[in-house]
């Protein structure tokens, strides 16, 4: 019954032709018979149609009928079908649970990869940022030698806001934390300085109360906050009264204007609480000091190209108005999103293909379209018998029909990502291990590290705040268990950096002598406690005060740069003194020290140039100039021959006996700090270390399913190949050289794939060569090792054919 | 030669096609032809109901089409019977039986 409808079905004409045709039949042997009865040709035509009735009222019936009965027939035999493929496939399922495992294994593994991976680009980079048409916003930088993103000065900003055409607004952003003592326990709480046009540049309005508007930008008035939503919740119990009310911020009262609104919580660098920047006049034109953050919106229809040109043409006129300060400053422009989502979109967006590509792996795609030609297939198969063809001295079709073809192509696809995605994982590994190999020029284990902030009113005296820092020192040393303790205003592998420009004494006063280095304010027994090495000359002491000889000690880079072939010690270099007045008259510092490189920024990074200067002689011309230029924050290091972390309730008190209002953050260990220096690249490792061997794993099931099949279409042939005295290995190895010939292929194409794109892990390498042919070589070996072991079961069941019946199946 | 009878009662064509194909698959001029002469050309049906009536059987699954060679070697369309096609012969010829005892004891008294 049902291979006649299959067949009635698949050689039936259409509707129209089966209607005509029956109709016309049964006229024209109506016309016979009446013929045969002694009438005319024409007189029994008539006959028939008078016999016959209204045709076409009978033909639009049996239209109608014919085709509705078709499409419900086509509708039973899709059900039936489907009845049958289910039952099919579960039956196949449950005789072949190897194959159901395979096959499971493989759609867990797609549906899981692509799911994940859409989590995380959704969560990166598709959602939108909380603004106003986010796609005009941009961060405007400047760019200086090498750095593309650098802050900004203040005279700097003032003249592109000025000068600009191709913005809707520009607004700057200088982050600072805050001492919030409000309520409960005092709480560090990240902030920013924001010039008057900065929300309605982001184009958001506050939950309750208002923006800044230009009023609040002025010297005098900028007693005034906007608070987050979060912290408004944390700290303010989200009490709807709270505009209006005064709290004390760094000591200082400020009055509530403002609470944004929760989608606004989510910001650049987690701050939560705003004050007006309202720059002085003198600020306004300082062009030394690059701090700030600008974001800036892009006038209706203007790109990025057109606003670029603009800036670039504006920085070329300030670099000739400013030839000291602004000397080789350009301006650099870029889509805020893309800074927001940083380089995950190009790390996501990758793998997010390859994840997708799995949708066509063998077993889904066969699933299903290919049902007729599956059921026909019997017929097929007799028709290309590989006995008859072999016999008849062709080499066989094995791999040779279309599907097959295809089969082997998805392996070759397969094997190439995969190798791809493995040879950049490798690659990656070798980078951790070799990271895990470099020496950051310290040594981290047993140090505790935590950030106090020292607020500007209570602290702008110089004398005092040395005092303080001392006595800091002084009580974290006498807690149990501390050995040694200091204080340093940026720890290695901290956020952010102090860079300064330094002229070695008898180079000419310009920009071309200028060596850039970091700067770090350091107590005397620093270098003992992150144990530093110094290489020559000596460490400070409590004798580098003010009124004496000023000392610096400087790093190994920095030595090398100001006197490659000379001793430094005893040598003298000017720094630190802002303004135009430091150029003219220098002020000189003493080397007395050269200390061993720190790789601060990063373990894959080189060191820079850095020098030390003692706390006691922070240059304080300006009053409280270096202690702003460091934030006013200082981090307090102690060490332990024991477990770091327990220190850090007993050096908060410790920290509190010198001054109660002043709470400690940012408490880490400096293992810690390693660690999350190195978690960028550890998460690319993870993430194309998982899709490398998912890839491997689905090439080698892509290998095994391919040799399975191959063989089980062979059998005939390899069994009339057994008969005439082929030994079993002969044919194992026949069957293995059919498995390697598209792993080949797909190995050749993923290294090729792999030495043009692994450039672009090049900033995520160390230690190892974008393209190491060991790490290549090595990957390929394996997966010939992999493709061997897939084909190894197939192979070894063609060599186990047993002859006779293998040809009488055929 | 009896009068032909020309209207034909509800379900009576149906009856009498299901009754044809038991002697086996045949295409539509065949069943005609099949009638008149059962009937003595008795009953004259108009050739232009047969095949929507066949067609609507086909779509009840009464009867069952097949594509085969004619006697004038012309691919044409056999109707069969199938087993619902028999139940249902069977139903209407009890129907049939029914309606006449009854008719006849009205119209013919004994």
């Amino acid at each position: 019954m049902r291979r006649r409808l299959l067949r009635a079905w698949l050689w039936k004409p259409s509707v129209d032709e089966e209607v005509d045709g029956e109709l016309a039949f049964h006229l024209e042997m109506r016309r016979r018979e009446y013929v045969a009865r002694g009438m005319s040709s024409e007189e029994a035509r008539q006959a028939a149609l008078r016999r016959f009735g209204d045709v076409r009222l009978a033909h639009d019936t049996c239209w109608r009928l014919g085709r509705d009965r078709d499409r419900q027939m086509r509708r039973r035999e899709y059900l039936a079908e489907l009845r049958q493929d289910v039952g099919f496939g579960w039956r196949q399922l449950w005789k072949n649970p190897g194959f159901a495992f395979v096959a499971i294994v493989t759609l867990a593994l797609g549906i899981g990869a692509t799911t994940a991976i859409f989590s995380a680009v959704h969560a990166v980079v598709l959602r939108p940022l909380p603004y106003h048409e986010p796609h005009r916003l941009v961060y405007l930088f400047e760019r200086w030698r090498d750095i593309e993103r650098g802050g900004v000065s203040v005279g700097n900003f003032v003249e592109w806001s000025r000068r600009a055409t191709l913005f809707d607004g520009i607004a700057a952003i200088q982050y600072d934390n805050f001492n919030v003592t409000e309520g409960r326990t005092p709480e560090r709480v990240i902030g920013a300085h924001v010039s008057g046009h900065y929300f309605d540049v982001l184009g958001v309005g506050a939950a309750l109360g208002r923006t800044f508007g230009r009023d609040d930008d002025q010297p005098g008035r900028e007693d005034v906050v906007i608070l987050s939503h979060r912290l408004w919740a944390r700290r303010f119990a989200g009490d709807p009264g709270v505009v209006g009310r005064e709290v004390r911020l760094s000591g200082r009262q400020h009055t509530v204007v403002g609470v944004m609104p929760a989608s606004f919580d989510v910001t650049m660098d987690g701050e939560e609480l705003w004050v007006p920047a309202a720059f002085s006049g003198e600020e306004q034109a300082d062009f030394d000091r690059h701090f700030l953050t600008i974001s800036a919106r892009l006038a209706p229809g203007v790109t990025i190209d057109q606003a670029q040109t603009e800036l670039a043409t504006i920085a070329a006129q300030l670099e000739k108005e400013q030839p000291i300060f602004n000397a080789q400053r350009g301006a650099n422009i870029e889509p805020m999103m893309a800074i927001f989502v940083g380089d995950y979109r190009q790390r996501l967006f990758a793998p997010a293909r390859t994840g997708a590509s799995r949708c066509d792996s063998p077993v889904v795609r066969r699933s299903g379209r290919n049902r007729q030609q599956r059921r026909l297939r019997p017929r097929s198969r007799v028709a290309s018998n590989p006995v008859l063809d072999m016999l008849r001295g062709g080499r066989s079709g094995g791999m040779g029909a279309p599907r097959d073809r295809v089969r082997s192509a998805l392996v070759v696809a397969e094997v190439a990502l995969a190798l791809l995605l493995l040879i950049g994982s490798g690659l990656l590994i070798r980078t951790a291990l070799a990271l895990g190999a470099v020496d950051p020029g310290f040594d981290p284990r047993g140090v505790l590290s935590a950030r106090v902030a020292l607020p500007r009113d209570d602290y702008l005296d110089h004398t005092r705040t040395v005092q303080a820092l001392e006595g800091m020192v002084d009580e974290t040393r006498v807690v149990p268990g501390v050995t040694r303790a200091a204080v340093v205003s940026q720890v290695p592998l901290g956020p952010g950096g102090n860079s300064n420009g330094l002229i070695p004494e008898g180079r000419p006063m310009g920009p071309r002598s200028v060596i850039v280095s970091q700067l770090r304010l350091v107590s005397p027994r620093y270098f003992e406690t992150m144990r530093i090495p110094i290489k020559e000359g000596r460490r400070f002491t409590d004798q580098d005060r003010e009124g004496v000889q000023k000392v610096m000690i400087i790093s190994e880079a920095l030595a090398r740069q100001a006197w490659p072939k000379e001793n430094a010690i005893g040598k003298r270099i000017s720094c630190c003194e802002p303004g135009p007045g430091g150029i003219r008259t220098p002020d000189y510092k003493v080397v007395v020290g050269v200390a061993g490189d720190v790789r601060s920024f990063g373990l894959a990074v080189s060191p820079m140039p850095e020098f030390y200067l003692p706390i006691a002689q922070a240059p304080s011309n300006p009053p409280g100039a270096a202690w702003d230029w460091v934030q006013r924050t200082m981090y307090i290091v102690a060490r332990t021959p024991t477990d770091p972390a327990a220190l850090a309730s007993s050096v908060a008190r410790a920290i509190r006996q010198v001054d109660p209002k002043l709470p400690l953050f940012n408490v880490r260990t400096m293992e810690e700090r390693m660690a999350s220096s190195v978690a960028a690249s550890r998460f690319n490792t993870v993430l194309l270390t998982t899709l490398g061997i998912m890839g491997l794993l689905l090439a080698a099931i892509g290998i095994y399913g391919v040799i399975a099949y191959f063989v089980s279409q062979r059998t005939q042939e390899i069994g009339v190949r057994l008969a005439l005295g082929a030994a079993p290995a002969d044919v194992a190895r026949l069957v293995i050289r059919q498995a390697l010939k598209p792993v080949l292929v797909g190995l050749f194409l993923g290294v090729t794939g792999a030495l043009a794109v692994s450039g672009l892990l090049a900033n995520q390498l160390y230690g190892v060569e974008p393209r190491d042919p060991m790490t290549i070589a090595a990957l390929s070996l394996g997966f010939v090792l992999v493709a061997l072991l897939a084909s190894w079961a197939p192979a070894r069941r063609a060599a186990r054919v047993d002859p006779t019946r293998a040809l009488n199946t055929a | 030669m009896e009068k032909p009878v020309n209207a034909l009662l509800h379900g009576t064509l149906d009856a009498l096609i299901l009754k044809t194909l038991t002697g086996g698959p045949r295409h539509g001029y065949a069943i005609a032809r099949w009638i008149e002469e059962a009937t003595g050309d008795a009953l004259q049906i108009e050739d232009g109901s047969l095949y929507p009536s066949l067609y609507r059987m086909e779509q009840k699954a009464w009867v069952e089409a097949e594509w085969g060679e004619s006697e004038l070697g012309r691919r044409v369309k056999l109707y069969r019977i199938t087993p619902a096609g028999r139940a249902r012969l069977r139903h209407e010829t009890r129907q049939w039986q029914t309606f006449t005892k009854v008719v006849s004891r009205v119209l013919l008294p004994a």
